[in-house]
């Protein structure tokens, strides 16, 4: 089985509306939806009949006023200021680590599982082909700790598995942070989504540092390459001194933008469909490749 | 007054209006604060001359040997496996670890010291347009980024009337972090599906932090689409729009001062500090 | 002689294994002297974070010498090489049985570096 991982870094570059035209232009695959932070990609694929699961990344404080002694230890030794004077416990500032429980002198305070979001698997229907679907929604507020990232993947592996799926296709959320780096775990191949602006290029270099540190190999693909042609120059040669390839650049469309906003994936349009095929054949090849 | 510029979705345009707010701003020496700590950007379009690098850190265990008797303690009571106790040594795992300070308080030997480990830097910067910039940068591989957005918050060279923070994208701990204590949460985004989705996301969390909020809608093309439905359910105020150009987004692309290649920017933009005023006052 | 314990999805020997170390639902640990199984919950699937190294230190308390795992991270693998808990390559979709037999028959390899 193998992972084709999409990322960008910087938010906005196309990165979910490439990935569902990949998902599509795949013969077999299964998607996947990282960004659990904000999930896009089923917007695009639209599944039917989710079945969704509760979901804990952790702990939270709970304090029982009727026990509480008000001796202020617990407020004091708490690092993240989640307990403000009237002993209330403030969930977003929570980390969960348990230092209040432990150390109040009347056990007042119990640790509990807190309800942290939901993951789904799915299935949708892109012309008669069925692609399961994995995605997760996290609460508002919540710790993106990689946690439901993992979990959202081991499930579309355990599908891939049991169905016989050889390729798991993945919409990775921004940054280099926490659910980024669980996201690059078992992943054979990233494409990194670029643009061709000052802030692109800046981030891109982040995101090739982090693959770097972590073994993985990457391919570069630039989007909207004529919003800037020199930096799209600039850029590929960067990659090429990295020993990045390039699965192409694709041109600022406005046919694309227009698709997206109704919520659909661009290949469905068979001028989309011409631009990106050329870009998705150059990835499959060089996917096949890794090991 | 904090104002604290955000979006669920990336790539709305978060930095273009904080950046710009900041060169409205200018006769009041205003203070950007680049929380997006991951991918700081506010710098590459702001120019500006780097005053000082400061490295930032948090508390991590170092287990004494000499001390330690391998009782175990640390490993059970830490919640997030940071330490493992093996047969003759105490392991522990930095990025595990999230400073809570429980294994050195508990330690029954006090074999357990904090000790700082760096996770980016915090840079202070002139602004050559007027003000300063405080930059937060995020090691590469550190994956907790929430105490280097609150030292990046909570660094003050000097104080201003404005400040802006650049936060980072999504409505979970780092834009909380971000977004908390501000007098005003601009939340940027797109009239499309995904922003619409995203926008209803981030007002979850702003209403969660008691923030008041207002919506800028960027890349407007004559219709607020779904971001309108959202605004109307969730009664938040959608306080300007900036119209589509191509020519904004090639000039940005290159780092260039947008307020130039859009003029009508300005206006906007002045508006929307008057309503943010109205709103605070 | 040191317990050797498989990664599994559920709380018997005919179960399938699972294949990630830190993250499966149980360990069934074979004695070696008694022939017998005994399982242990994985608690360190719980944690947001650290499940490799919390369901280490679940095996440390056990008298486990060897895992049997298809996929360990780098955090696990550098605890349980210290420990001088051996690791040896899994299969997928085999149950636990069957994957103790093909170890006791040495049809597996060490794993000598993290795989995950």
């Amino acid at each position: 089985m193998k992972e084709l991982l999409v990322l960008s870094g910087k938010g906005g570059t196309g990165k979910t509306s490439l990935t569902a035209s990949f998902i599509c232009l795949a013969e077999k695959a299964i998607a996947c939806d990282y960004d659990v932070d904000a999930s896009n990609l089923p917007i695009l694929l639209k599944p039917v009949d989710p079945k969704g699961h509760e979901f804990s990344a952790g702990l939270t404080a709970d304090l029982d006023k009727d026990i509480c002694i008000d001796c202020g230890l617990c407020r004091d030794l708490c690092r993240f200021d989640a307990i403000n004077s009237k002993y209330q416990i403030s969930t977003l500032s929570c980390e969960g680590c348990g230092f209040c429980a432990e150390v109040c002198p009347v056990e007042a305070i119990s640790m509990s599982e807190r309800p942290s979001g939901r993951w789904f698997a799915s299935m949708s229907d892109q012309d008669g082909k069925m692609v399961p679907l994995f995605y997760a929604e996290l609460r508002p507020g919540e710790e993106n700790s990689g946690k439901l990232v993992a979990q959202v993947k081991s499930s579309a592996r355990q599908k891939a598995l049991e169905e016989g799926y050889s390729l798991l296709i993945s919409d990775g959320s921004p940054g280099i942070g926490c659910p980024v780096i669980s996201s690059l775990v078992e992943a054979n191949l990233v494409v990194i989504v670029a643009e061709p602006s000052v802030s692109g290029f800046h981030d891109l270099k982040r995101v090739r540092e982090l693959l770097a540190l972590r073994g993985v190999r990457s391919i570069l693909l630039i989007n909207k390459w004529d919003l800037n042609p020199e930096a799209s120059e600039a850029m590929e040669k960067w990659a090429q001194e990295c020993d990045i390839p390039c699965a192409g650049r694709l041109p600022y469309s406005s046919e694309l933008a227009a698709a997206v906003a109704v919520g659909e994936v661009p290949v469905s349009r068979k001028e989309l469909r011409d631009l990106i095929l050329p870009v998705w054949e150059n990835i499959a090849k060089t996917l096949e490749k890794q090991n | 007054m904090e104002i604290a510029v955000a979006s669920g979705k990336g790539g709305t345009g978060k930095t273009l209006v904080a950046t710009c707010l900041a060169r409205i701003l200018a006769e009041y020496n205003p203070i950007v604060i680049d929380a997006d700590v991951e991918e700081p950007n506010a710098g590459l379009v702001m120019p500006h001359r780097v005053i000082d690098t400061k490295p930032a850190f948090r508390p991590v265990p170092e287990v004494d040997m000499e001390s330690c008797t391998l009782c175990g303690k640390c490993a059970e009571l830490c919640r997030f496996n940071a330490l493992v106790v093996l047969p003759s040594e105490v392991m522990v795992f930095t990025e595990l670890c999230h400073s809570c300070g429980l294994c050195a308080y508990m330690c029954p030997e006090n074999a357990i010291n904090e000790v700082n480990h760096k996770i980016g830097d915090i840079e202070e910067s002139d602004l050559l347009s007027g003000g300063q910039l405080i930059t937060g940068r995020l090691l590469v591989g550190e994956v907790q980024s929430p105490p280097l957005i609150k030292a990046a918050r909570e660094t003050r060279r000097q104080d201003s009337e404005y400040r802006l923070v650049d936060c980072p994208p999504g409505t979970t701990c780092p834009a909380i972090e971000s977004i908390r204590d501000s007098d005003f949460c601009l939340l940027v985004t797109e009239p499309s599906l995904f922003g619409a989705h995203d926008l209803e996301l981030s007002i979850a969390a702003t209403k969660l932090l008691d923030v008041r909020t207002g919506i800028i809608i960027n890349r407007w093309q004559g219709d607020d689409a779904d971001v309108g439905i959202i605004a109307r359910e969730q009664d938040i105020p959608i306080l300007e729009r900036i119209p589509y150009s191509l020519e904004l987004a090639k000039s940005y692309a290159k780092g260039e001062n947008p307020l130039t290649a859009m003029p009508e920017l300005q206006v906007i933009l002045e508006n929307v500090i008057k309503m943010v005023k109205e709103r605070v006052a | 002689m040191k317990n050797i314990a498989i990664c599994s999805s559920e709380d018997k020997a005919e179960a399938m294994v699972d294949g990630r170390f830190g993250r499966c639902s149980y360990f069934m640990v074979w004695n070696p002297e008694s022939s017998d199984f005994k399982s242990l919950k994985n608690t360190g699937i719980d944690a947001a974070h650290g499940a490799g190294t919390g369901a280490a230190q679940v095996l440390l308390q056990n008298n486990v010498g060897v895992v049997l795992t298809s996929r360990v991270g780098p955090k696990a693998f550098q605890v349980l090489n210290s420990a001088g808990i051996k690791m040896y390559q899994g299969q997928d979709n085999i149950s636990v049985q069957a994957l103790l037999e093909k170890y006791l028959a040495q049809q597996l390899e060490e794993l000598k570096q993290p795989n995950n």
